[in-house]
């Protein structure tokens, strides 16, 4: 059996304000990164896909 | 993600691609043990969903594969300081925010097409899936729990992933692990609300 996944534990202090001031950073930022090209082609991509 | 769509095809990692393909090799024996004995239990024990690029002129290739389940990162914080004054006379409780996530459990590079970019590729279409308009539910993190090697580890990092502790100690702290022992794998995170798709109007 191969090696178990670990479960992501809840954050609490140091990780959770970390964590925290990260995100709103990220929203802060929010849709900085252009991925509509890439959105394109993975929709081409499940088109073409075989289920 | 040229290779991806124009040689490859996107399928379900299922029974028939066990019996059609030639066992899949991405150089870590843990993966290709999951991915040719226990991936079919995983699907149906409905514990996670893979997937496979396969190779068009060879079908039989399969070029990349990947498993995905859904998570979710939960934060615990002491309410704010307005609330405090407000409920001044209640025990503080802890307040617990859980973000809809998508964890990749298992995700390997056929090892002869390592280092040509596809692992790159396959991270953008898993990323563009799950913000793509077609996509169910809302999702705001994809997580992976990665190999704490340098190879996977400046994989996940180069592209856009981030520890979610910021050191050892304080993953093995919260694991429940032994300080004294090696850390295997190390839990990353990417966050999707900063990529911007044509769809989305604000
Ligand atoms: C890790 C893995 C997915 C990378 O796939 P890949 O197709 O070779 O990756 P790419 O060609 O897109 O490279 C992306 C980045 O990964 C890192 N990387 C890939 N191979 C590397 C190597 N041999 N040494 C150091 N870094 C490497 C680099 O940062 C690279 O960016 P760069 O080329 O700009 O320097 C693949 O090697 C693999 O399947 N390994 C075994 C399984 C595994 O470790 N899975 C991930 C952990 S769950």
């Amino acid at each position: 059996m191969a090696t178990a996944i670990k479960n992501i534990p809840v954050l609490k202090k140091e990780a959770a304000s970390t964590f925290n001031e990260k995100i709103e950073k990220n929203i802060a930022n929010r849709a900085s990164v252009d991925f509509s090209k890439k959105v394109s082609i993975s929709s081409k991509i499940l088109a073409k896909a075989k289920s | 993600m040229g290779f991806l769509l124009e040689k490859c095809t996107f399928r379900p990692y299922n029974q028939e691609i066990l019996d059609s393909c030639e066992p899949f090799d991405c150089g870590n024996s843990d993966l290709n043990g999951f991915f040719s004995k226990d991936v079919i239990k995983y699907t149906s024990e409905l514990l996670g969903k893979s997937y496979c690029f396969t190779l068009d002129e060879n079908p039989k290739v399969i070029v990349c594969a990947f498993t995905v389940s859904n998570d979710s990162i939960k934060v615990q914080t002491l309410p704010n300081s307005r609330k405090k004054k407000v409920t001044k006379r209640i025990p503080r409780e802890k307040e617990t925010r859980s973000y809809p996530s998508v964890l990749i459990g298992r995700l390997g590079v056929n090892k002869n097409f390592g280092r040509l970019g596809v692992g790159s590729d396959l991270m953008d279409f898993i990323k563009s899936w799950f913000v793509h308009p077609g996509n169910k539910t809302g999702c705001r993190f994809i997580v992976v729990d990665s190999y704490n090697t340098p190879k996977p580890l400046l994989y996940y990092t180069n592209n856009g992933f981030e520890p979610l502790f910021s050191t050892e100690e304080q993953e093995k702290e919260a694991m429940n692990l032994p300080l004294d022992k090696p850390l295997k794998t190390r839990l990353l995170y990417f966050d999707l609300i900063l990529l911007k798709i044509e769809e989305q109007t604000e």
